[in-house]
């Protein structure tokens, strides 16, 4: 049977024929327990073609991975070409030297069902071709943790759970062993997880996925990180992020400093307002940061800045006592005071009455 | 455009502001600032530094990873009559930054993320995927801190 089976493997059709034969033969690999999977495959509805059916538990003994591009238009058409690429190697394997293993492989899935709807919906995300209504409903049955059969659902839970992390790694690892004669381009092609012609032992496989998250990060820290959108790069991007937690704790320093020199003439009820005043956002700060970095700090804690500046902008509160002294800086620091930290953040905030008037 | 009175009284920026200017208030009333000396001015710039990191680490409490080093390092700059006790932090943070920076994948980010890590807090503890984590955080909270700080030195300053 085997041998028979064997010869007609160029031919789609004739494997297909074959899997048409009653499943009560005394085929070894699909041996005993074919009926109840078979009749467990036809109960999840997947499709109803009576050949797929047939040839799903085939391919689930030795790798699920074929069912997600089986699966996806459940049409003969694409079967064949399925079948023919990967379905004949496959039997070839079983029929010759893993036999032990697609035996116990296939008796193992055969036994559970529910690795086969496991494998079908643990390929499904994994294809990254097709995405279809039907896995959503086999979604919930995933947490099976049975020994798989195929590395795209250790890899998917690999990724959903790391606390398996080393079962799922021991078993693609075995699945890669004993799959190893001849199979490689196969897998690859299956494993959508490891995309055609990178390496599919599980280190590779798990760096992959470290790597995934990293740039995902990346990604986001370049949103965050202002005029990273044009950087491409990761040694770049890094630098620009370092620079701008740099400038930013910098400004933290320079604000503390500021703030040290600043008398403290205003009262409670005044820091209360000041407080619903500063919770109002102020976007524009950008132009400000730019000044008050470029400005030079021992310049700007001397007091005289403060008159100065006082002088420059309206305000309400006549009973600000005068600043003690006053530099020869003043001038070129009211500009700076009034262009950079002003005009983005400030002026708009504030009415004609000056800052003490929450604004309308 | 108008702005709602009422900020969210939950967020991070409102729970910064509001235990930062605690923290101002409770400074300046140790001492008046009549004295311009150099010396006083650092001294209470320090005190402000301080309480301005401190605020906002409190105001993240234990969330993330770089709040809690930030807490640790403040409260043991503050009982800095055990020295032994940094140095032996210091110690174990060498060495879980030895093992954690060799344990790198081969991505090249060796040089970079070692600044990096030092410029957030307890960043050399954490593999790259939590530091990069982390640092978006610290960034937003950071970002948070440098306005709201502003604010109040433009307040002060008029």
């Amino acid at each position: 049977m085997a041998s028979e089976n064997g010869d007609d493997i160029g031919l789609a059709m004739s494997s297909i024929s074959m899997f048409n034969k009653p499943s009560n033969t005394s085929d070894p690999f699909l041996g005993s327990g074919w009926d109840p999977m078979f009749h467990k495959v036809k109960a999840l509805e997947y499709q109803s073609h009576p050949s797929f059916v047939e040839l799903v538990p085939k391919l689930s003994g030795f790798d699920c991975g074929n069912l997600s591009q089986m699966a996806g238009p459940f049409g003969l058409p694409q079967y064949n070409q399925i079948a023919n690429s990967r379905f004949p190697s496959n039997y070839a394997l079983n029929a010759k030297g893993g036999n032990e293993r697609g035996l116990t492989n296939g008796f193992r899935s055969l036994d559970e069902h529910r690795i086969l709807e496991e494998a079908l919906v643990g390929s499904l995300p994994n294809g990254n071709i097709r995405k279809r209504a039907p896995e959503s409903d086999l979604q919930p049955p995933i947490d099976l943790s049975s020994e798989g059969c195929d590395g795209p659902k250790e890899q998917e839970r690999k990724k959903q759970r790391t606390g398996g992390d080393s079962r799922g790694k021991q078993a693609a690892k075995q699945d890669k062993d004993g799959s190893q004669s001849g199979e490689a381009p196969k897998e690859n092609y299956i494993h959508v997880r490891a995309r055609r012609g990178q390496a599919t032992n599980s280190h590779s496989l798990a760096e992959r996925v470290r790597r995934e998250k990293i740039s995902e990060r990346m990604r986001l820290l370049q949103e965050i990180v202002p005029g990273c959108n044009k950087i491409t790069g990761k040694a770049v991007m890094l630098d620009e992020i370092i620079n701008y937690v740099q400038s930013l704790q910098q400004q933290v320093e320079f604000l503390s400093m500021k703030l040290s020199t600043v008398n403290p003439e205003l009262n409670l009820d005044i820091d209360r307002i000041l407080s619903k005043d500063i919770l109002r956002t102020r976007s524009g700060s950008a132009a400000a940061v730019g000044f008050g970095l470029g400005m030079n700090p021992s310049h700007a804690f001397s007091p005289g800045i403060f008159p100065r500046t006082t002088s420059g902008i309206p305000n309400t509160n006549p009973q600000f006592p005068p600043l003690p002294q006053q530099t020869m800086l003043d001038n070129e620091l009211q500009n700076l005071f009034q262009m950079g930290f002003y005009s983005s953040s400030n002026m708009d905030d504030f009415g004609p009455n000056g800052r003490l008037k929450p604004e309308m | 455009m108008n702005n709602p009175h009422h900020m969210n009284p939950r967020s991070l920026k409102s729970r910064f502001t509001t235990r930062f200017l605690r923290a101002l208030t409770k400074i300046r009333a140790q001492k008046p600032i009549s004295s311009s000396s150099p010396t006083e001015i650092f001294r209470r710039y320090r005190k402000i530094k301080v309480a301005a990191d401190k605020s906002m680490a409190y105001s993240v409490r234990s969330r993330k990873t770089w709040s809690r080093a930030m807490l640790w390092k403040l409260r043991s700059r503050s009982h800095r009559r055990r020295p032994v006790k940094t140095k032996f932090r210091q110690s174990v943070m060498k060495n879980t930054k030895t093992t954690t920076t060799t344990g790198e994948d081969g991505v090249g980010f060796g040089v970079e993320a070692s600044e990096l890590r030092e410029l957030v807090p307890g960043g050399e503890a954490m593999d790259l995927c939590n530091l990069l984590d982390e640092t978006a955080h610290y960034i937003k909270c950071l970002t948070t801190q440098v306005q709201v700080m502003k604010k109040i030195a433009d307040f002060y300053s008029l």
